[in-house]
């Protein structure tokens, strides 16, 4: 487009492909490296290549332990599957329930609300994380002396309360897919179906969430991996061994140094996160 | 003869703080006619037919439908079913599911039956075989007749359509004018149209209510509206007219006929109110009932050709009349015969009207432009 | 009136779980802890200590700033990467190409940022893969430690934050026309005048919000800092987390949550009202 000359045409080809090859390098190197790293017997996860092997999914002798067999890391991918199924449930709901605030109600300061709901995506996690272990440990506390040591424990350090913190960020991603969503809506399909003999909630449940669908199932999918993956804000409120996420034991793993166990979880976690994406993508597609 | 009456509309109003969209409409629509509210847009007409399917509650005023009033009954349980401007069809259901939707409600149907009551309704809108297909992937002319299937299977007392065909290219617009017109008198349901379309609604209608800031102008047959308008405005916004401003009765010739002067030119007008000598008036022309023959002759007043559109089957032909103290310019329509005169920019030729039976012209008092129609 | 009385129950139901939400896990935890900061950690009283101590101590001012200016230089470096790729996915590549390439471009932003530092650990630590490639090929004869360097820290972030200035500037050159690019070549101009005065100008609005999403990841950024950075990547983030978790300092921590806080919006205030300007201007 840029240039009718050939010669000149072949060159800045060969730069624009030059440059996207390298940007593509960039990004995708270095995953793939690991990738490749967490299938070679070598104990220093580097290279040079000494063999195919899946002990680092898969063995249990004392120098090497697969990620199967490390009773620690398979409790943590335990934990990280129930905080996200939690947090992605409460958080759709949210998210539905937003939409229709934001979309259907006329109110005074709606526009300051809307503002309000970024606000949790926006506010670094580390500060998220700490204003919420700040408010909370206040609270537990007292509650802890209104009604007796441990009743505030839930507010403390712990699963339920990475779960609160992940849901203040996560719905307002899930807010926001869903809004956009249902403003696409055409509000005279709902009047229809009442016209032809639905109450307006049947209609809401026949019609308007049946449309919603494939949004709600992508905003899931991207909540889900959204607590998966989240470190920042998890760090501050995990406590116990219940509230151990992957994010969180790999981290602490990682500053002890790198075994080719952290490649086979990245592995795992790829491939795993690689279908998901795909599928989120897939529903967004349908969405149109 | 009294004929039944499917909906009556009493003393209709609707305001929203201090804008009055419906103001105080009163009609009935007969059973079994095809029944059209026409009116320019944000004339209200919109807001009469949501009302009636129960998405407005009315300020004051009453509605029936088959006798029965449904004020405050809430949509689902008003015996009337809407076809809406965008058709609303469910786009995430395939047609046959759209359609029985509405039995599905009900209940107490099988699948089978209401199955086969679909096919039967899809059959008479002329839509066969293409039960299985997603909205999206039929023509807007096919979502059209689904559309008014999936009401017409619940067997409405009275049909609501709300612009349907506005969505449509010209030419589908014109094929579906004519097919909705069969259906009604087929199926035999009332339809009540509401349309901003005045050739629609003339095509169509067995009766039109014209409206226009929220209150009603007249209701009549088609030819009636056409021919003689109540009102200055249903003058000037159905049909294409001449109008001319700020004339004088000069007498009044007969109950429906008076006489009156533009700047020394003659007319007779049919009364579209009631009008005294001396009253300064506007009158409207229909450009097609004006005779117009090449040279001067007697009776008729004189004009000069200053501009000719072709347009296929007859021309429009501009006009300077010549005789006026005021200069006064007049459209006439001139059908293309075998003995249609030839003429030519520049061209004396007479122009005469008013002397048949139907009227050509009609004079209501003076009102400025600005109340005037979309036309 | 009973007509009100349903609409305002509508209203209050979906209300109410929205401000619970937001009140309970944002409005109120923040106002918490701006209150916090001002208050002393041993005497519970009301004090601007914990501020002062801040801009009295050149090692939290000297970090403070260290993070800013990182932050900034890494969001422009980020910007002059991005620009490109977004310019040639958009304007540049066909259609099957196109999305082949954004594909690649989004699915690692997929994968948990703690995964991707990592995958840079693999690649520069002392006995990585670049260390190791560098002996294979004769270039150095020891292990070299790539980790723990400033340029480390950029490229990190860089990675962690393309695609979310990528995304951005593409929205804006999608919506300019090819034709606009062609009349400026049609009118006599090059490359570089077509890109000065159409092409940057136009796409403005994605610079901006991409910039500001970057700028706003940076400063925010835990994981990757601590990770290629190490013990003393000297991030402003570290600070607050020793504050609360190391220290038990919430107060101090506060502090510095807010002033993290304030200059990451004024920041963002102050180059969103500059650019209204400019564009007021330029139009």
């Amino acid at each position: 487009m840029f240039t009718t000359d050939n010669k000149l045409k072949s060159f800045s080809y060969w730069f624009y492909y030059g440059y996207i090859v390298l940007i593509l390098l960039f990004t995708a190197g270095p995953l793939i490296v690991t990738f490749i790293l967490a299938f070679n017997s070598n104990e220093s996860a580097s290279f040079p290549w000494q063999g195919f092997t899946l002990d680092w999914f898969s063995s249990s002798t004392p120098d090497r332990v697969g990620l199967f067999d490390d009773v620690r890391m398979m409790s943590a991918v335990g934990t990280s599957l129930k905080v996200a199924t939690v947090v992605t449930i409460i958080s759709i709901l949210l998210g539905v329930n937003n939409a229709f605030l934001f979309v259907r109600e006329k109110f005074v300061g709606k526009e300051f609300m809307y503002m309000l709901m970024l606000g949790p995506l926006v506010v670094p996690g580390v500060v998220l994380g700490t204003s919420i272990l700040s408010f909370t440990h206040s609270i537990a506390n007292s509650l802890d002396s209104a009604m007796g040591f441990g009743a505030g424990s839930f507010l403390r350090p712990g699963f339920w309360l990475v779960v609160f913190g992940q849901v203040s960020f996560v719905a307002t991603t899930t807010t926001l897919v869903i809004t956009a969503r249902l403003r696409k809506f055409d509000i005279s399909l709902e009047e229809a179906a009442m016209d032809l003999g639905t109450t307006q909630a049947q209609a809401i449940r026949l019609i308007t969430l049946r449309f919603l669908m494939p949004a709600v199932i992508g905003a899931a999918i991207v909540a889900f991996l959204f607590s998966f993956e989240n470190f920042n804000t998890t760090y501050f409120l995990s406590g116990a061994d219940n509230s151990t996420t992957v994010p969180i034991i790999l981290y602490s793993r990682l500053r002890f140094g790198i075994t080719p166990q952290i490649n086979a979880v990245s592995v795992l976690l790829m491939v795993s996160t690689g279908i998901l994406g795909g599928l989120a993508a897939l529903f967004q597609k349908s969405d149109d | 003869m009294t004929q039944e009456i499917d909906v009556s509309v009493v003393n209709l109003t609707k305001r929203w703080g201090d804008f009055t969209a419906v103001n105080n409409v009163s009609f009935d629509v007969p059973k079994g006619s095809f029944f059209s509210v026409l009116g320019p847009s944000a004339s209200g007409k919109s807001t009469v037919l949501r009302m009636i399917a129960g998405f407005e509650p009315p300020t004051a005023g009453e509605m029936y439908i088959g006798g029965k009033r449904i004020n405050g009954l809430p949509a689902n349980k008003r015996p009337c079913n809407l076809v809406f401007q965008r058709l609303a069809l469910f786009p995430m259901m395939n047609v046959i599911d759209n359609v029985t939707f509405g039995l599905r409600r009900r209940g107490g149907l099988s699948k089978t039956e209401m199955e086969k009551m679909a096919n039967d309704v899809l059959a008479r809108v002329d839509l066969k075989g293409l039960n299985e297909r997603k909205i999206n992937q039929i023509s807007g002319g096919q979502q059209q007749r689904v559309a008014i299937a999936r009401s017409l299977i619940l067997d409405p007392t009275v049909l609501l359509l709300d612009e349907p065909l506005s969505a449509l290219d010209l030419k589908l617009r014109q094929e579906m004018k004519l097919e909705l017109k069969r259906l009604q008198a087929r199926m035999g349901t009332t339809f009540m149209y509401i349309t901003h379309d005045q050739t629609i609604a003339l095509a169509m209608s067995d009766t039109i209510a014209v409206i226009n800031f929220g209150k009603l102008e007249q209701v009549a047959p088609p030819d009636v509206l056409y021919r003689e308008p109540a009102t200055h405005f249903v003058a000037s916004f159905v049909g294409e007219n001449n109008r001319w401003d700020n004339g004088k009765v000069v007498k009044i010739v007969n109950d429906t006929t008076c006489q009156v002067d533009f700047g020394g030119i003659l007319s007779n007008a049919r009364m579209g109110e009631k009008l005294s000598p001396g009253d300064v008036i506007d009158l409207f022309i229909r450009p097609e009932m004006i005779l117009l023959k090449p040279g001067v002759s007697k009776p008729g007043s004189t004009g000069e050709i200053k501009e000719i559109n072709f347009d296929g089957s007859h021309s429009l032909i501009v006009v300077t009349l010549t005789e006026s103290k005021v200069p006064l310019e007049i459209n006439v329509k001139l059908q293309h015969t075998e003995e249609t005169p030839e003429v030519s920019v520049g061209d004396t030729v007479t122009l005469s009207w008013g002397r048949s039976l139907r009227p050509a012209a009609n004079a209501f008092l003076h009102i400025d432009r600005p109340s005037d129609g979309e036309e | 009136m009973l007509e009100k009385i349903k609409k305002y129950r509508r209203l209050w139901g979906v209300l109410i779980p929205y401000l619970i939400w937001i009140g309970v896990l944002f409005v109120i935890p923040h106002i918490k802890l701006f209150g916090l900061s001002f208050i002393d950690y041993r005497s519970d009283e009301i004090t601007l200590g914990n501020y002062s101590k801040f801009f009295s101590s050149p090692l939290y001012r000297r970090v403070f700033l260290r993070t800013g200016i990182f932050a900034i230089a890494t969001t422009m470096l980020t910007l002059a990467i991005s620009f490109p790729t977004a310019f040639i996915i958009t304007k540049i590549l066909g259609k099957t190409m196109k999305s082949v390439v954004l594909l690649a471009v989004i699915l690692p932003y997929w994968i948990s940022e703690l995964i991707r530092a990592f995958a840079w650990m693999v690649l520069l630590r002392e006995t990585g893969v670049v260390s190791y490639m560098l002996q294979v090929a004769g270039i150095t004869s020891e292990n070299v430690e790539f980790l723990y360097h400033n340029g480390t820290i950029m490229v990190g972030l860089i990675y962690t934050s393309m695609l979310f200035m990528i995304i951005p500037i593409m929205n804006s050159l999608d919506s300019l026309d090819d034709s606009l690019i062609e009349a400026a070549y049609d009118l006599g101009g090059n490359f570089w005048s077509t890109m000065k005065e159409v092409i940057i100008p136009h796409s403005g609005p994605g610079i901006m919000v991409g910039s500001t999403m970057v700028f706003m990841l940076n400063l925010g950024n835990y994981v990757t800092v601590t990770l290629l950075g190490g013990k003393n990547s000297l991030w402003f983030t570290e600070n607050i987390y020793n504050q609360f978790i190391v220290r038990f300092n919430q107060n101090q921590g506060a502090a510095f949550g807010v002033i993290l806080l304030t200059f990451s919006v004024l920041l963002v205030w102050l180059s969103l009202k500059v650019t209204k300007q400019d564009m007021a201007g330029a139009m």
